[in-house]
């Protein structure tokens, strides 16, 4: 057990590097002279060497990213061309609004897509079930950041109970940051848990075809008993994976939500940095949010490990 | 939809299931193709123009959906911004399928090491999800609907390699491929001849659901400004503008929400039925 974890984290660290350095090459190498970016098209020749001996763009690649990546392990990520301040203090804080959007969405998504799932494929041969079926795959065509403005127009245009948008520091007010969670958070989680529900339908509806199932009601349980002791755990090992996909569409649909509901988030920091043209700021915004993908996958992983045994042997 | 007890014949029943969903899609990608073919020769209205004596028109007799906050008539819009939403969903997914297919297949028939070092720098790829590949793509070469179909079509190749994958080490396992290696077939005329057309199916299935995708991304880069620039209309920055009016006109985000959410069920819808079609084993669970 402890080996297969120990081995696992190797992986994930590999993959990190190998993702900083693709990261490092499509805005460091493929944009060209990053001089001549930050300086803009009107510089003289004179002034864009001054500026690239100034960036250190005069240096091997190999070394410009060993630079790099080496500040970015002690949570320096360098100077923004437009601002000339640190990256590293905006990206810290943007980056823990975004963990709470995405894990609070995940815990939403989650909370309905369990149920929700188990529900459909329960009343699977019902009308109601189909209606339910239904739902979920119009929910799933939603966009996310659609459902948002809509619960805007709903429940800040309309009926005033909440705001429209912004951010509240937890440390600051709890019930205003609350308040302010609670839409984008919904708007998020709505999408991934119509995707999610309609995964957790197909798994329970396989897993009570099983024999085990068959076992089980043959013993004399009920059907709910057989599906709740027996089933859920085994139907658990499909939506986790599914879970782990979702997470990098997660991620990018929270970019979005950020931007409709004005949260001063990573996916904000990133757009506008993009429409400042700050690729050294955009390259370790990236890389952020890259490695964050990167490390939630490890993380479900692992929850794989402890949840079914059969796969602790397996490499 | 149908449900199925075990030991009843599936085949007619499940059939009947596919069929529903299947033609349910066609339907709606039918309507999504009907108002980008009218909108070439004819809209009501110029849906490019400004136009200060109509603005937010609530919908009514001339508007039938009423009008922007630029005086454009919604309805015209809606149609026209039908064919941003096709034509990117159509090269992105030609671009992932050309890149990631022959990726998938190599990799399925070469098992061992460089299959595995394929996979890895797939699973890579896939930590950079399409959205994000397409906003960083507008931060390097600026923002447009080229910069967007191909960053979407890079970002989706991972998804056809997965699938091309998994789907060519099942053919190789037969008895036919394992004919054609003994009697010295080259790699690529087996990949050709036996591979891709058995794995046909299951990539037109993938095609379909990542067409749904690409309209829902092509909509979310509309709506942050980094997709097809003004005046084209299309239906993610329809609803940008119409953010800006949500205390005004709310209606305005309703009618390209509808559009887009009638694109992406379509596809999603018709990539479900295919599969009913093609996988006998899945007829019984969606």
């Amino acid at each position: 057990m402890v080996l297969v974890v120990l081995r696992r984290i190797g992986v994930f660290a590999t993959t990190v590097v190998v993702a900083s350095i693709v990261t490092f090459l499509l805005l460091s190498i493929l944009p060209g002279n990053a001089a001549r970016i930050a300086l803009g098209v009107q510089a003289s020749e004179a002034d864009v060497a001054a500026q690239a001996t100034l960036m250190g763009l005069d240096r091997p690649a190999i070394v410009r990213y060993l630079d790099w990546f080496g500040h970015v392990l002690i949570g320096d990520f360098g100077t923004s061309t437009v601002s000339r301040q640190p990256i590293g203090p905006e990206i810290t804080d943007a980056l823990g609004i975004t963990v709470i959007l995405v894990l609070t969405s995940v815990v939403l998504a989650l909370l309905f897509a369990i149920p929700f799932g188990i529900l459909t494929a329960v009343r699977q041969r019902k009308p109601d079930g189909a209606i339910l079926s239904g739902i979920s795959q119009i929910g799933v065509a939603v966009p996310g950041f659609l459902a948002g403005m809509l619960l805007v127009t709903v429940f800040a245009v309309t009926l005033r109970w909440l705001p429209a948008g912004g951010w509240v520091d937890p440390g600051e007010d709890v019930g205003g940051f609350l308040e302010h969670l609670i839409l984008p958070a919904i708007a998020l989680g709505s999408v991934q848990g119509a995707v999610l529900s309609r995964y957790v339908r197909s798994s329970v509806l396989e897993v009570m075809r099983e024999d085990f199932i068959r076992t089980a009601r043959a013993k004399g349980l009920g059907a709910g008993r057989a599906l709740f002791r027996h089933g859920l755990r085994n139907a658990a090992v499909p939506v986790m994976t599914v879970l782990g996909l979702q997470i990098a569409t997660l991620l990018v649909g929270a970019v979005v939500i950020e931007r409709v509901f004005s949260i001063p988030g990573l996916g904000s920091l990133l757009l506008d940095k993009v429409a400042l043209r700050d690729l050294p700021a955009v390259q370790g915004i990236v890389l952020v949010l890259v490695v964050f993908v990167l490390a939630l996958n490890f993380l479900v992983d692992l929850a794989f490990t402890m949840i079914d045994p059969r796969l602790r042997s397996a490499t | 939809m149908t449900a199925i007890k075990p030991g009843t014949p599936t085949r007619r029943a499940a059939g009947h299931s596919g069929g529903a969903t299947l033609w349910a899609g066609l339907v709606l990608i039918g309507l999504v193709v009907l108002a980008a073919v009218v909108s070439a020769f004819w809209t009501p209205f110029d849906p490019e123009g400004v136009f200060s004596d109509s603005i937010l028109r609530p919908p009514g007799a001339e508007h039938l959906l009423g009008t922007d906050s630029f005086g454009r008539d919604v309805f015209s819009s809606i149609l026209r911004g039908a064919q941003i939403s096709l034509l990117v969903g159509t090269v992105a997914v030609g671009i992932a399928a050309v890149l990631g297919v022959p990726f998938g297949i190599v990799a399925g028939m070469n098992p061992g090491r460089l299959d595995q070092f394929m996979m890895r720098s797939n699973d890579i790829s896939l930590a950079f999800p399409a959205l994000l590949l397409a906003i960083i793509f507008g931060a390097i070469f600026g923002a447009g609907t080229v910069t967007a179909m191909v960053a979407l079509g890079i970002g989706t190749a991972p998804a056809f390699a997965l699938i091309a994958r998994s789907g060519t080490m099942q053919i190789m396992s037969r008895e036919y491929v394992q004919a054609a290696r003994a009697s010295g077939k080259s790699g690529l005329f087996i990949g050709m001849r036996h591979i891709l057309p058995n794995i046909s199916g299951m990539l037109i299935v993938q095609a379909s659901v990542s067409f749904g995708i690409a309209v829902l991304a092509e909509a979310a880069l509309s709506y942050l400004g980094l997709g097809t620039p003004p005046p084209t209309p299309s239906w993610g920055r329809m609803l940008q503008d119409a953010q800006g009016y949500l205390f005004i006109e709310p209606l305005l985000i309703v009618w390209p929400g509808i559009a887009i959410a009638i694109a992406v069920l379509g596809f999603n819808l018709l990539g479900d039925g295919l599969r009913d079609r093609f996988d006998p084993r899945m007829q019984v669970n969606r």
